[in-house]
């Protein structure tokens, strides 16, 4: 019966459809052609070399972040954290700086990437170790944490890491060898994005090839079962929180090291949240990351070349992500039914 | 004769390639109990599906009280008249038994207790169900969670009750109580459609047997008009006569026979004890003490029976000796391994050679929607099987998976499928393949024929007598007391919270045990 053949599909079609009439009656009311600024955001974002490139530099933390989150989707553990482990990673990373400055080249950078994941790491522990011991649901445990960070960081750069004049809320530049070198001459984007690549090569081999990344998908299907064939349940949280926070940590330094070279507040605003959609679009697969992080990073730059020449504001990307991530869930609550009938 | 309360007449059903019910013919009359026999995947929970709206047919028409009907979702087939009890049943523990009656029925505003526990307790009453309309779901067994699910399919107007699988949980003395219901039910004219497995539940409260055959009807008989050896002999091969059906039914006369004509099991030399329970006390999830005083030694090469109604501490102690929970008292000791000093846990125990088949298949035994091949992985992720370093040797695992589909026979499009959309029987095999993979020294196996068709029980069992024979201890839990006396060397009983046994089942006879059952 044609009636019952995916409702699925059709109920993504109808979210999507009903997103995009919401938005362009949004833009519509902002005094502009919908048409007209939408084509304008896509041929920005994805069709002009100025635009593409700064696809690429957005889209590098959005991989990063998003492969940490769909590890730990796959779990059926829900890592919000990872604007916090971002923030805390490239603090753990700037705070180490001054040690590894003198080291030979590639050593230096490398410590400064590892200091940054075990950054990120330590603050997605402490979400996972709160649920394995205590229950705590790791929704409002991450969330918290994120406050927590901003308020760190607010702190550090006032204090601690800030540049020795001392007048702005900053650290002080990165030493030259712990940047992340400029990989297109003429753009911004750095070395960062090799990182990412491998990033998703790693991540690919431990969810398709490793047991602890079939543990992930075994416990996320069935908890129960998981338990019964022999997992630890709270090692599972644990290291999947640990090593979501790691790669959010990675995601942090490298926007540090390959684009900002300073610590300072606000420099990854709302990519964690982001990077949920990033990963839902992907279907928590590892090799379509890269894929949906490149579009949602087009979607942003795209947003803001708009918002400079329309009215139309740049929040208008947060609508456009939030239509698909509820087209994302509405689609998933109904094949659930499906399968279920 | 009167209008058929429900009358199929050409019904077809099919699933891709896959015909699950081809043609088929059936009416059931106003108090008539029909059986609807047949091995797993022969269809019948396809016409189950069909008659409570859950799937629609091909082809074929469904006819209620005469006038020709569809019936695109359960809510039109309740309305219709036809109530069901499925296996699995839907009710929410933390409800009392009240509060359940007034799930998906209640209006809005506010819910009037007091008349909704008399409204319960009348119809029990008139039903003839003893039930306690204040007691919480999760308290109840079983047997009573099953009640609950029979009254609830009995407060709107009925004429057709399909009841599937409704004895393979029960004890015998429930399962007698259901069949007083059942034969109060037929003399108010209500007509019942059983499922069942079981032959001697045909033969003793049904007037008629319908028995299917890979998706056909192959025999609809007065159950005078059968034998038990040609119910068999259609169920496995379509026709009677069957040879490979007679010495079948022959090794499964226990099913069928009287106490006393049950084999007595041949003595097998036990080796050496391989796991010890000492002075156990085992609570259940809600806090209560399900039973105490637990002490035995299972020793390699014999198969120690659990007997007892369900509930009575046999899932609470598997879970204990699976090493997923701890005891309130007393402790147990496998190997190296003692639940009094730490290092007892699950992955342990399994690499120590520890098997399990769970009683709860759909919520421990099997993920449902991950493919056969990580099904079977499941209980080896923490063993050395598919372990290669840190990586999984997935090759080795879907090789192991297609040898389990052609031992066991099950039945699937291959190692890919989701394990969830096997019928219940083959999810079954799968899982019993896994836990026999690699030669357990130690096997938990709790009701793993429940359910099953014969040709399947007497496959399980044999895998559970070859374990047995090659110096593998076998604990099985089992409320069939026919398997237990096809199997078992040793049996102890679970009663009213206090243990019985082990015994030797030559020095015991079934009267015994059904006393010690009963807490006697």
């Amino acid at each position: 019966m044609t009636r019952t053949r995916d409702p699925a599909f059709a109920a993504a079609v109808a979210v999507l459809v009903l997103g995009a009439a919401a938005l362009a009656g949004l833009i519509a009311l902002a005094g502009e052609n919908p048409v007209a600024v939408l084509a304008a955001l896509v041929r920005y974002g994805f069709f002009t070399a100025n635009g593409l490139a700064d696809t690429t530099v957005r889209a590098i933390p959005f991989c990063l972040i998003g492969l940490g989150v769909a590890l730990a989707f796959r779990a059926g553990v829900f890592n919000i954290g990872a604007d916090g482990q971002l923030t805390l990673g490239a603090v753990a990373a700037v705070a180490c700086a001054p040690l590894l400055a003198g080291l030979p080249w590639p050593l230096g950078l490398a410590g400064l990437l590892v200091a940054g994941m075990a950054g990120g790491a330590l603050w997605g522990l402490v979400a996972g170790v709160l649920k394995a011991r205590f229950g705590a649901n790791e929704i409002i445990a991450t969330i918290m944490l994120n406050y927590i960070a901003v308020q760190l960081l607010s702190w550090l750069v006032r204090g601690p890491l800030q540049e020795p004049t001392g007048i702005f809320p900053r650290s002080a530049k990165l030493a030259a060898d712990l940047t992340l070198p400029v990989l297109v001459p003429g753009t911004r984007v750095s070395a960062g994005l090799l990182v990412a690549l491998a990033a998703v090569a790693v991540v690919w081999a431990l969810v398709a090839r490793s047991r602890w990344g079939f543990a992930l998908t075994l416990t996320g299907a069935n908890p129960e079962a998981a338990r019964y064939g022999g997992l630890r349940p709270g090692w599972v949280v644990i290291s999947v929180m640990g090593a979501g926070g790691a790669l959010a940590g990675l995601a942090g330094i490298v926007e540090i090291a390959g684009l900002h070279g300073r610590l300072q507040e606000g420099f990854a605003p709302g990519f964690g949240i982001t990077a949920i959609a990033v990963a839902l679009l992907a279907r928590l697969s590892p090799l379509w990351v890269p894929v949906s992080a490149f579009g949602f990073a087009g979607l942003y730059v795209g947003s803001a070349t708009v918002a400079r020449t329309t009215a139309v504001p740049f929040p208008l990307v947060h609508v456009i992500e939030a239509a698909i991530i509820l087209a994302f869930l509405a689609a998933a609550v109904l094949r659930r039914r499906a399968g279920q009938g | 004769m009167t209008a058929a309360v429900l009358a199929l007449s050409g019904l077809a059903k099919s699933y891709g390639a896959v015909r699950a019910v081809a043609g088929l013919d059936l009416a059931l009359h106003p108090g008539e109990v029909v059986a609807l026999v047949g091995e797993n995947g022969a269809g019948k929970s396809t016409v189950v599906n069909m008659i409570t709206g859950m799937t629609q047919p091909d082809a074929g028409t469904i006819r209620i009280k005469g006038a020709a009907v569809t019936l695109p979702n359960p809510r039109a087939a309740q309305g219709r008249g036809i109530g069901v009890v499925h296996q699995h049943y839907a009710l929410v523990d933390s409800f009392t038994v009240a509060e359940t009656f007034a799930l998906g029925a209640a209006g809005p505003g506010r819910l009037d207790r007091a008349s909704l526990r008399a409204r319960v307790a009348a119809l029990a009453a008139e039903v003839g169900i003893a039930i306690d309309p204040d007691a919480r779901i999760g308290s109840l067994d079983v047997a009573g969670q099953q009640r609950v699910e029979i009254l609830r399919a009995l407060s709107r107007p009925v004429d057709l009750l399909v009841l599937d699988e409704p004895t393979a949980v029960l004890t015998q003395e429930d399962a007698d109580r259901l069949f007083a219901v059942i034969a109060r039910l037929r003399t108010k004219g209500v007509a019942v459609l059983l499922i069942t497995h079981k032959l001697a539940d045909v033969f003793r409260i049904c007037d008629r047997a319908a028995v299917m055959h890979a998706g056909h009807l192959v025999a609809d008989r007065p159950v005078a008009a059968f034998t038990p050896e040609a119910v068999v002999s259609l169920m496995i091969a379509g026709q009677e006569g069957s040879d490979a059906a007679a010495e079948m039914a022959g090794r499964l006369s226990a099913d069928f026979a009287t106490d006393d004509a049950a084999p007595v099991p041949e003595d097998h030399a036990a080796g050496p004890v391989l796991l010890t329970a000492e002075g156990l006390r085992l609570r259940r999830a809600n806090g209560s003490v399900a039973v105490e005083g637990v002490g035995f030694d299972l020793r390699a090469g014999e198969i120690l029976a659990l007997a007892g109604v369900e509930g009575n501490g046999q899932a609470e102690l598997i879970q204990c000796l699976a090493g997923l929970a701890l005891p309130d008292a007393g402790h147990v000791a496998f190997g190296a391994f003692d639940s009094r000093r730490p290092g007892l846990d699950a992955a342990a125990l399994r690499r120590a050679g520890l098997a399990h088949v769970p009683d709860d298949r759909r919520h421990q035994g099997i993920a449902e929607g991950l493919s056969l091949t990580e099904n079977l992985i499941l209980s080896h992720l923490s063993g050395p099987r598919y372990a290669r370093g840190p990586l999984l040797d997935r090759g080795h695992a879907r090789a192991d998976t297609a040898a389990a589909i052609a031992d066991y026979a099950i039945r699937t499009t291959g190692p890919d499928q989701p394990i969830g959309r096997l019928s219940g029987g083959n999810q079954q095999k799968l899982v019993l393949a896994r836990e026999l993979l690699g030669e357990p020294r130690l096997l938990l196996a709790a009701h793993p024929s429940r359910g099953l068709d014969i040709r399947t029980i007497a496959a399980v069992q044999d895998h559970l007598r070859a374990a047995r024979d090659r110096g593998a201890g076998v604990l099985l839990v089992s409320a069939d007391l026919g398997e237990i006396w096809r199997l078992a060397d040793r049996v102890m009983v679970f009663a009213a919270g206090h243990m019985r046994g082990p015994v030797r089942l030559a020095d015991v006879t079934r009267a015994e045990l059904g006393g010690w059952m009963a807490g006697h």
